[in-house]
């Protein structure tokens, strides 16, 4: 019989929500909470830090990320990206926006230092975990039952997308995740 | 033409597709990229950037389309596709075809379109500002 594994801790995953355009088919809240259904199955826990909304003049409609390449951020990232915040190092920004271009739900490319990503207002339920995954150091899957999949979280059949072991842990090696600290 | 279609499509539904890996089909994916333009506006928008990213003789006539098209949304993704195309194309021809379509989209009614028109003219070589009807650098 195998021995019973030990409990694993649970650990925290901070985000900050920076809000230029409201989504078009899901709330945040509900992304959120998509996003927290999601990663408790891996043990972490999704928390939300700040909200706050913030207005770019030329970014209003359209955030240009190009090829969404790490390491090869556009003007407009690097403007988005900027922008000061009161975000601990080590925590996720999230910023909801209009449209990108080119076409995307969201793109997780970012500065080294400030992990986040962009959500455009055309996102799917799953599209903020999709992209929470790349900036945990997570890739695309070609397999429509995964969060990861690379054909379009809107076509996921299931009431949660998996994480695959292997996908588990990675993301829970990842520097940006803080174990709970006991009360 | 039908697995390079399907290809394509299954790229374009990801969450952030991989224009990239669309790209890397080549211009055997010219011709059903300009089909793609008679489609609704997400997958129009697609088809214009891989043609950007793809760069070759062909993506103009693609891009050229995207540049006329009604919506202001596909003139965007147009512009921002012609920076791609810039940043690849090599052709003087091209270049010179490809500033004309930009200096009709630096005068579009939408500021938006104006906006990536004018990151897109950034990206084009000082001698076809010469001959195009774009202000010196």
């Amino acid at each position: 019989m195998a021995r019973p594994s030990a409990p694993r801790p649970e650990l925290v995953l901070r985000i900050h929500v920076r809000i230029l355009a409201e989504p078009l088919h899901f709330t945040i809240e509900e992304m959120v909470e998509a996003a927290r259904r999601v990663y408790a199955t891996a043990g972490v826990r999704i928390e939300l830090g700040s909200v706050e909304w913030i207005d770019i003049p030329h970014l209003r409609r359209y955030v240009s990320v190009g090829t969404c390449t790490q390491g090869a951020l556009t003007p407009d990232q690097d403007l988005l990206f900027s922008i000061p915040a009161k975000i601990p190092a080590g925590e996720v920004a999230i910023y909801f926006v209009a449209e990108l271009e080119p076409r995307m739900h969201g793109c997780a490319a970012h500065p080294v230092h400030a992990p986040g990503a962009v959500i455009a207002n055309t996102a799917t339920r799953w599209t903020l975990a999709h992209e929470l995954g790349h900036v945990l150091g997570i890739g695309h899957v070609h397999d429509v039952h995964r969060l990861m999949t690379g054909w379009g979280t809107e076509a996921i059949p299931r009431a949660v997308p998996l994480l695959v072991p292997s996908e588990i842990r990675i993301v829970r090696a990842s520097p940006l995740l803080r174990e709970t600290r006991s009360e | 033409m039908n697995a390079i279609r399907k290809q394509l499509l299954a790229i374009f539904a990801g969450d952030e597709p991989d224009y990239l890996q669309a790209a890397s089909l080549g211009p055997a994916a010219l011709p059903v990229l300009r089909q793609m333009m008679d489609a609704d506006v997400d997958t129009a928008s697609s088809a214009v950037y891989v043609a950007g990213l793809i760069a070759a003789s062909g993506s103009l006539e693609i891009l050229e389309r995207g540049a006329q098209s009604h919506s202001p949304t596909l003139r965007v993704r147009t512009a921002g596709a012609f920076r791609e195309f810039l940043e690849r194309a090599r052709s003087a021809d091209d270049l010179d075809q490809a500033g004309e379509i930009i200096a009709t989209l630096l005068d579009d009614d939408d500021p938006d379109v104006r906006r990536f028109a004018q990151r897109a003219a950034e990206a084009l070589p000082a001698e076809v500002h010469h001959h195009t009807a774009f202000p010196a650098r």
